[in-house]
């Protein structure tokens, strides 16, 4: 005789590990891992791609996650890396749509929240300029790059973190992103030129 | 402010909609409610174990078909392709002869068509994946830069390329083996369906295309209202959306198809004397719109297709040219050795 099934812990207080553990029986336990990350991996691939195709491919990354699931290391609470990660072989599929959102955004005036006209100083300009000329230089980075130089900038993953979803060790994510800004600096004069 | 904080403000703060947001969750549920218990979950597994999910093949749920090809970009541009630089006025060396001519487009491509047939023949069926190298290459960058390998299962329905991520090395020609091969999953899930809808025909196939970029939206600007592509730009974006589907790795017979659509775009020009990035000759096929010119290469014997690129203006004047460098292509068995 059994001692009977353990009381279903407590969505809010389970870790993400502890959710895709479960979910290997229960399936539908795998929704609660969408409640708490699709907004943030949606508006990461917003950024990546545009919200209509962020729409299909946040889908996907989820249900990519769901049937790689036993392939979870469980080990890691936090399953946003892994998410990540999944999001990003999935934006590998549309670089072209990337370069050209990236080209669109170097074309266009900078979009903010509305400010007072006295705020407007030289040096917002300035900032502004620069904006342009990264987002420019953005589309012409090569997709590793970009990869990893969107996931330190858009996202609050550590270092750690990031080698994980990229598959590469914690030293080589800081290592290259050295690398890649260099790189920037080098193609966009007017963020080499702008104030610090 | 440095780079990395002016990155940090490009980043648009999209709410997720909520009627999108509900749509992915029902059908993640949908797919779950259709899911086999691993039989392995409930006994406690060692934390790290790893072991591949099962699950049967008609569980699969495929996104939805939203606006007709719109899923086509989830399938397309992690492809192999070889891309070359065509512009003369951006020309690497070696290109200084080509001559731009608006005629022999349709010519041209009825012979890339004929070819792209006969390769259908040389795709070797079974469990036999196809692997390339691209190499990633722009007229902005000091040097070009390898990236990541493609695969693809060549038995598949579709042949549709993954990236096979842990190589970064240039190889410059194909390995004995290739061990990765073992964890590359070859077919995106959404790929599928998106390429079984389509027309088969090459005047069907164009104008749904060009339903598809008249509806769709233009370039997406943060903060600035919704627009289509401007008519300026219809047939370039259309001619783009092929060479999407050309670069995703259909089979071949898809890619005679879309190479006799290409045929009918307007304003298609011919480049001869071009040359890639790797020193390979071709001729181009080009479509321009008010930003960007899109071309595909042509071996100029065989008339295969060798690859694409994208040519834009960028505020200046300057003219970058964006390119992907096929390396090689090779087959590949299961357990990664080359056949």
């Amino acid at each position: 005789m059994t001692a009977g099934a353990a009381a279903p812990p407590d969505r809010a207080t389970c870790t993400d590990a502890a959710l895709i553990q479960l979910s290997l029986a229960e399936s539908e336990r795998f929704a609660t891992v969408f409640d708490r990350h699709a907004a943030e991996i949606y508006r990461y691939l917003a950024g990546r791609l545009g919200p209509d195709v962020a729409d299909d491919v946040t889908a996907e990354t989820f249900l990519t996650a769901f049937r790689k699931r036993a392939q979870y290391d469980l080990d890691r609470a936090d399953a946003r890396p892994w998410l990540y990660g999944i999001a990003t072989r999935l934006i590998s599929d549309h670089r072209r749509t990337e370069r050209r959102r990236a080209r669109a955004l170097a074309r266009a005036p900078v979009a903010g929240p509305p400010e007072p006209f006295e705020d407007a100083t030289a040096e917002r300009l300035t900032a502004e300029r620069m904006i342009r000329a990264l987002a420019g230089a953005l589309g012409t980075l090569s997709a590793a790059d970009r990869d990893l130089l969107l996931l330190v900038a858009w996202t609050d993953l550590t270092y750690g973190d990031i080698g994980q979803a990229l598959g590469i060790a914690t030293g080589t994510v800081a290592s290259r992103l050295h690398r890649i800004r260099k790189k920037i600096l080098r193609n966009s004069p007017a963020s080499s030129r702008a104030p610090t | 402010m440095d780079e990395l904080q002016a990155i940090r403000a490009l980043r648009p703060d999209a709410e997720y909609p909520p009627d999108r947001r509900l749509a992915a969750r029902t059908l993640l549920l949908s797919e779950a409610s259709s899911a086999v218990p691993d039989p392995r979950a409930h006994p406690a597994r060692p934390a790290g174990s790893s072991h591949a999910a099962r699950r049967p093949r008609d569980a699969r749920r495929r996104l939805a078909w939203r606006g007709g090809l719109t899923g086509l970009t989830a399938a397309a541009a992690a492809a192999a392709i070889a891309v070359v630089a065509v512009h003369p006025q951006e020309s690497r060396p070696g290109a200084d002869r080509a001559t731009v001519t608006s005629g022999g487009a349709a010519q041209l491509l009825a012979l890339a068509a004929q070819t792209a047939r006969v390769q259908a023949a040389a795709v070797p069926a079974g469990a036999r994946w196809r692997v390339t190298e691209v190499r990633d290459n722009s007229t902005a960058w000091a040097a070009p830069q390898c990236t990541e390998l493609a695969s693809v299962a060549s038995g598949s329905p579709y042949d549709l390329t993954e990236a096979i991520h842990g190589y970064r090395a240039c190889l410059y020609r194909p390995p004995a083996a290739l061990p990765k091969l073992r964890g590359a999953k070859p077919i995106p899930a959404s790929a599928v369906p998106h390429f079984g809808r389509l027309p088969s025909r090459p005047g069907s196939l164009l104008a749904a295309i060009y339903r598809k970029v008249r509806a769709q939206p233009a370039d997406h600007l943060p903060g600035h209202p919704p627009g289509n592509v401007a008519a300026a730009d219809v047939n370039e974006a259309v001619f783009g959306e092929i060479v999407m589907m050309l670069n995703s790795g259909v089979t071949s017979p898809s890619v005679a198809v879309q190479l006799q659509a290409i045929a009918r775009i307007p304003g298609a020009t011919v480049t001869r004397g071009a040359r890639s990035a790797i020193g390979r000759p071709g001729i181009a096929i080009s479509v321009a719109g008010s930003i960007d010119r899109n071309s595909i290469l042509l071996d100029p014997v065989t008339h295969e297709l060798i690859g694409d690129t994208d040519a834009v203006k960028v505020p200046g004047g300057r003219v970058i040219t964006m390119m992907d460098v096929q390396l090689w292509q090779a087959y590949y068995n299961r357990d990664g050795k080359r056949v």
